[in-house]
């Protein structure tokens, strides 16, 4: 199972992997067995560090960041792109932690989907998220085609799978050891349907209760494959209209894929490198 | 403030005085012992709370300890005893250095050199060694400190070969890993507390023991130091942990360093005690609690001595000496314990080695590793009557407070029985011209109907710092006639104590205190050793407690009987509580198979090393004893003697 890698922005708070603690340096595993090291060479953080902040996150959701942006940093997405949102950290009832010092609460990321909604930015969202109380994130969502998921009720703690004894640490939560689970068995040409993705991790397993949300989604998740959210899996329409890209002399917009960009305006005479250095007088 | 400057004017603060004045005398020693009671029952184990991780950053017991390497621990430690045969009269720092040098760590000497100021004045000189190991894999920003006392052969202190030995072990296993956020130092000191004192004043540039003590600078540094360990290990065998916490002025180190410490052990199966005492098993058993309560008060016994010394105060360290040189980290603000680990035949239970010891320190360090800001969270402030129970200061305080109100009370009542005259203002200036400011209360002599108690005050407080000043000069006279320290302290202080009995005699002749003078005497005097324990109570609390409890009765009865034989009682009583007394009963305590001989020659030296303790690490006990406690006996002394 697999996203294009420059279809996903990572935003990573913080550098497990070159931690010093780390006893096995630049590498991140998904579980104490270490069989796959989630931080391998394909692997592109987009936003690190202080770079994670409440203020970043709506900004690229809402698609209003500086315009120096590169693309890479970018949601770039349209009417007809489905968004999978996954958030894992500290939470609490109605709020997600972002570094030590402030908190996404569950009123701005509704909000912020509203946003996107209106900006027409999406199609369908699948919204996850694994944190302590983690259905009260999703509780104020109002826009419409967002179909949620959640590793605990309110009032419930979610829990880690395992503690890596040569670490120190609890490396990985229930709710998204046995998602991973789920999705290590798919194939790109998996007929599986979300049905079958929101019924992983029962009680049993996680303890917690998973919660779902889908009265805002219009379609029923029987009806829905994984691969319309996971796996870059593209829909593609057939169009007999011509469509005509210009000969790049103009200045219309070119389209190109789903982005969205201005071809550069024909220089207007010749130009000549000015000295390197600005002789004083 | 209406009620203090004018007692008796306006109806409502009348009335309140009214009843405050009748029921008073009843009420003050009801609280005087409700606080008691309710205090000792905190020692039980429902009325307290378990200890617990408020840091989760430090994530302690996690990891799997792999250190295994006995027969290395062994040979070293057999080495080192071999080296130090050799070398009786030095410290084989050498082969100290040679050790930690092969394993590529960073070693550096240093020297200090202390001018003792007593006696003859003697010159001192020391050296460390310390190690650095260097985080592989970040900026040497922060640093944690493994210490450990080296001891020579014949040193008055059980043998410390295996602590050094474990030191170059661990330093040996911790060099292989490349998990280190934190700088590791790994020290080896000289002289007890002395070294540690000398190596920490030298790592922060900050001169200790007014001058005394020349610590010079370090040729290397780590970063900013999070937490330190020291070890004491006395045998290859061990029966027990034990984990020494009081510092310096009776600081404590953050709870959550002090949970950890037991947690890894327990986790280890190493047992683990506290005040050299293990839990009992039914806690809440009458048994259990007597045990507990025991458990508390040796606690703070040891606290209210303010020395690092651990789990005897500094009275006893001259009977048998036990150091706790974590102590004089914690004025830094680097939290430490001290772990010693003993071989006790009354213990029961199986014997560890010293390899399980090792992995005990290798958790600790994996779990200090972990943290991402100082300590912090957690309490400072607390009391433990069990290794994994405490008493925050939340809860210790409200039984305090009962204990200590009544001095309150009574200071408020001595005020409002005083007579009605026109100028209460004036009055009230005297009052704080009596307690701190001489220039004012030297007018109010001046004036006839002003009751004159300035003497009485003044005198007791000139007498106790010229005494304090005085001790040093003293020993160094004495010391020419062929006196040694002790006595020398000793003699000054029994000579000041019995001397300034007759001060009553000599302030009154100058002028004598009428009953409102008394009375005003009195309330200062209240005023002031309030004062002194709600203070001492806020940094301090096992001596604020047993000063409080000790004063209160007296204090709340020190004033002039007519008839002779109450008179001798509150005598009697007030010589009980005599700060000189006190140190002789607290000797005696601490070592009560010896003979009466014995603890007087204990307490001699006891007044010497704390003498000590005072000029060169700080410790507060014997200044506080001079300069305050002591005048305020003289006060109330003066209160019972002055017709």
């Amino acid at each position: 199972m697999l996203i294009v890698v420059n279809h996903i922005i990572l935003m990573l708070a913080d550098d497990m992997a070159c931690n010093p603690r780390n006893p096995r340096p630049a590498t991140v595993f998904n579980n104490a067995n270490q069989h796959i090291n989630v931080y391998g060479s394909d692997v592109e953080v987009d936003y690190r560090g202080d770079e994670v902040t409440v203020e970043r996150l709506v900004r690229l959701l809402t698609g209003r960041l500086e315009p120096s942006t590169p693309p890479t940093k970018r949601l770039l997405t349209d009417d007809r792109s489905n968004v999978l949102i996954y958030m894992t950290g500290h939470g609490g009832d109605g709020f997600l932690k972002f570094q030590d010092a402030e908190e996404i609460t569950s009123t701005e990321l509704a909000d912020a989907f509203e946003q996107m909604w209106q900006q027409r930015r999406y199609n369908n969202i699948f919204f996850m998220i694994d944190t302590c109380q983690a259905a009260s994130m999703y509780e104020k969502f109002y826009s419409p085609n967002i179909l949620a998921v959640a590793s605990s009720q309110v009032g419930e703690d979610s829990l880690s799978h395992h503690l890596d004894s040569s670490l120190g640490v609890y490396v990985i939560d229930k709710y998204t050891y046995h998602a991973l689970d789920f999705m290590e068995k798919l194939r790109k040409d998996s007929k599986k349907s979300m049905a079958d993705f929101l019924r992983v991790c029962p009680r049993h397993q996680c303890v917690s209760t998973v919660g779902v949300r889908s009265d805002l989604f219009p379609r029923n998740p029987a009806d829905v494959r994984v691969t319309e959210f996971f796996g870059s899996v593209r829909h593609v329409e057939r169009t007999d209209r011509l469509v005509d890209l210009g000969d790049g002399d103009t200045e219309t917009p070119v389209t190109v894929g789903t982005r969205v960009e201005t071809a550069a305006p024909a220089p207007a005479g010749s130009y000549r490198y000015v000295a390197q250095f600005p002789v004083m007088s | 403030m209406g009620l203090l400057t004018s007692p008796t004017a306006g109806g409502s603060s009348k009335k309140f005085a009214n009843i405050l004045i009748k029921w008073e005398p009843v009420v003050s020693p009801l609280l005087y012992i409700a606080g008691i009671i309710w205090f000792l029952a905190l020692a039980y184990h429902p009325y307290n709370a378990g200890t617990y991780f408020s840091e989760n950053a430090l994530l302690p017991g996690l990891v799997t300890n792999e250190f295994s390497d006995g027969s290395e621990l062994a040979r070293l430690l057999k080495a080192l005893e071999a080296e130090a045969a050799d070398h009786p009269d030095t410290v084989p720092h050498p082969w100290i250095r040679a050790q930690f040098r092969q394993l590529g760590l960073q070693v550096y000497p240093h020297n200090f050199t202390l001018r003792y100021p007593l006696g003859n004045g003697s010159v001192f000189h020391g050296e460390n060694t310390y190690a650095v190991l260097r985080a592989p894999r970040s900026g040497s920003t922060e640093a944690l400190v493994l210490s450990a006392p080296y001891r020579r052969p014949g040193a008055p202190h059980p043998p410390n070969h295996a602590a050094v030995a474990m030191l170059v072990a661990l330093a040996k296993y911790f060099r292989r890993q490349v998990y280190w956020a934190k700088d590791i130092v790994f020290l080896v000191t000289e002289h007890e507390q002395l070294g540690v004192a000398a190596w920490l004043s030298a790592y922060h540039q900050q001169p200790v023991g007014h001058g005394l003590l020349d610590a010079g600078d370090l040729p290397g540094r780590a970063g900013s130091i999070q937490a330190a360990i020291n070890l004491e290990v006395e045998s290859a065998t061990v029966s027990h942990v034990d984990v020494l916490v009081e510092g310096l002025n009776g600081q404590l180190p953050n709870l959550d360093l002090v949970k950890m410490a037991h947690w890894i052990c327990h986790q280890e199966h190493i047992q683990h005690t506290t005040q050299g005492r293990a839990d009992h098993p039914r806690p809440h058993s009458e048994a259990g609690y007597r045990h507990s309560l025991q458990t508390l008060l040796h606690m703070m016994a040891s606290q209210a001595a303010g020395t690092p010394t651990g789990n005897h105060g500094h009275y006893l360290r001259s009977v048998a000496p036990v150091e706790g040189n974590h102590g004089h980290y914690l004025r830094y603000g680097i939290q430490a314990v001290t772990l010693r680990a003993l071989d006790d035949r009354s213990m029961p239970g199986p014997r560890s080695g010293l390899s399980h010891l090792a992995r005990v320190l290798e958790g600790m360090f994996r779990s200090l590793n972990n943290l991402l800001e100082r300590f912090h969270q957690s309490f400072f402030f607390y009391l433990m009557p069990a290794t994994g129970r405490y008493i925050s200061i939340g809860l210790y305080m409200p039984p305090f407070a009962l204990v200590a109100i009544g001095i309150v009370l009574r200071a408020l009542t001595c005020w409002l029985r005083l007579p009605d005259t026109d100028d209460s203002e004036g009055r009230q200036q005297e009052a704080e011209g009596a307690e701190s400011d001489g220039k004012k209360g030297g007018n109010a002599c001046d004036r006839p109907s002003e009751p004159c108690v300035l003497p009485c005050v003044l005198a007791p407080h000139a007498l106790g710092a010229v005494t304090l000043a005085g001790l040093v000069p003293l020993t160094q006279l004495l010391a020419a006639a062929g006196w040694p320290t002790e006595r020398a302290v000793f003699a000054g202080l029994l000579t000041v104590s019995v001397g300034s009995l007759l001060l009553p005699a000599i302030t009154s002749r100058r002028s004598a205190l009428s009953e409102s003078g008394r009375l005003l005497l009195r309330c200062v005097t209240l005023i002031e050793l309030g004062l002194l324990v709600f203070t001492a109570a806020l940094f301090n609390i096992s001596l604020a407690l047993i000063v409080t409890t000790l004063y209160t009765p007296v204090a709340l009865s020190a004033r002039y009987y007519s008839s002779a034989p109450a008179r001798l009682l509150a005598s009697l009583c007030l010589l009980l509580v005599h700060p000189f007394t006190l140190q002789l009963a607290a000797v005696a305590l601490g070592a009560p198979a010896l003979a009466w001989r014995a603890v007087l020659a204990a307490d001699q030296r006891a007044l010497a090393v704390a003498l000590v303790d005072s000029l060169v690490y700080g410790a507060r006990l014997l200044d506080v004893a001079c300069t305050v406690l002591l005048p305020l006996w003289l006060q109330m002394w003066t209160l019972v003697h002055c017709g």
